[in-house]
């Protein structure tokens, strides 16, 4: 209990630092430390996303970095994502899971290269236009978005792999607000943690139907996701962008390799 | 050019409509400010969330621990959920605290609802409400 615990704390800061809600890194940590079916740790992992959301969201919310509209837009997508998804990971095979979300994880780390330096005024461009006050450098940074249609594309495949892996898909909206709406990255990270609490919301509550959140894993790792974000989003607000960034590649392709692994040894 | 334009008198019209919704809501002015008014609806939303299903969490561990109860490995149904509430059953508790968990960004969302339409904003009350619809298909469909 006390390692599902202090795993909880561990992901909530890293999950609300980079804006993915930390699924990502429980569902490894869990099957591959803990030894926890990978059912109950995808369970457990949508509360964690929630719990994530929820507490960096106020944080984030508060100091105007979260982009409200257009989370708000991009949501219809990605709950109808994560809608069709949820129905269809009760019927798919565990080892096939993990070998999509290592694939998932290793292509989003190859995009996220593409990423400029960092935070560059991208510029208004007359739809959703809005501004934030850079936490580092105190400069407020205006921005607008481009390629609203494919944002809305892309947001209903992060929605759908959220409910087939109990991620909260941030690894993907994060790079797609980035690369290719022209958000900038610390912008995209606290209206990614916004969004993904919706879309855990939609497969939790199918999860939770159908028995598949097991209260002895979920509890602790959701309080101790609730103290780690908290400390998350302090971390991340002192961190520059390019930091961000290359933490966050580094996360990809590190669990990407992991979860193959989980994959090979279920098939041998 | 001495007539005014029709935008602009229709413009002016909506801002007169908004400063009367501003007025009873009690909102500032500003475009900026209505930004802040929503965000600050929407992080109440999440904090009061977060404080109720920590409490509901905290107080099925208590009542764990003071019980002897192990924690159970399967959530409670929503029905029994309730009746264990009555009857200080831990793992009620815990099954709540997480219920309470998955409602808070559902809460979020019709507390911006109820904030978009405050102001107006008809366009956005649309798009929350097609959200909502989403969540309610996928618990219709889970049932």
């Amino acid at each position: 209990m006390l390692i599902i615990l202090g795993t909880g704390l561990v992901v909530g800061t890293f999950g609300a630092m980079l804006g993915i809600g930390g699924g990502v890194l429980l569902i490894p940590l869990m099957t591959l430390l803990a030894g926890v079916p990978i059912k109950t740790a995808i369970g457990a992992s949508i509360i964690s996303v929630i719990a994530t959301s929820s507490a960096a969201g106020s944080v984030y919310v508060g100091r105007g970095l979260t982009h409200s509209r257009l989370a708000m837009a991009l949501e219809v997508a990605t709950t109808a994502g994560a809608l069709a998804g949820g129905i269809t990971a009760v019927l798919i095979s565990p080892h096939l899971l993990e070998a999509s979300f290592g694939c998932v994880l290793l292509y989003v780390a190859v995009c996220m290269r593409k990423l400029p330096q960092e935070d560059q005024t991208a510029g208004t461009t007359g739809l959703l236009d809005t501004s934030y006050v850079d936490p580092l450098s105190g400069d407020s940074v205006c921005y607008g978005v481009r390629k609203f249609g494919l944002g809305l594309g892309a947001s209903f495949l992060a929605g759908n792999v959220s409910g087939l892996l109990g991620i909260g898909g941030g690894i993907i909206k994060v790079p797609i607000m980035t690369l290719v709406m022209g958000v900038p990255l610390r912008a995209a990270i606290a209206t990614s943690n916004f969004m993904i609490g919706i879309t855990a919301a939609t497969s939790a509550i199918i999860y939770y139907r159908h028995g598949y959140i097991n209260p002895q894993i979920a509890i602790p790792a959701s309080l101790g996701v609730l103290v780690g974000a908290q400390m998350g989003t302090r971390l991340g607000g002192r961190l520059r962008s390019q930091r961000l960034k290359q933490f966050f590649t580094l996360v990809l392709i590190g669990f990407s390799l992991q979860m193959f692994l989980a994959a090979c040894r279920g098939w041998i | 050019m001495k007539q005014v334009p029709p935008e602009q008198d229709a413009l002016r019209k909506a801002q007169k409509t908004a400063g009367v919704l501003q007025g009873i809501t009690g909102l500032t002015k500003s475009d900026s400010a209505g930004q802040d008014g929503l965000n600050k609806v929407i992080r109440r939303m999440l904090i009061a969330g977060l404080i109720l299903s920590t409490i509901a969490m905290g107080a099925g561990i208590l009542f764990g621990l003071v019980q002897k109860a192990p924690v159970p490995y399967r959530t409670a149904d929503f029905g029994q959920v309730l009746e264990g509430v009555r009857c200080f059953s831990p793992g009620s508790y815990l099954s709540l605290g997480l219920l309470l968990l998955i409602a808070t960004p559902i809460l979020r969302v019709l507390g911006s609802l109820v904030e978009f339409a405050v102001r107006g904003d008809w366009r956005y009350v649309c798009i929350t409400l097609l959200v909502l619809l989403v969540l309610s298909v996928s618990m219709l469909l889970s049932g």
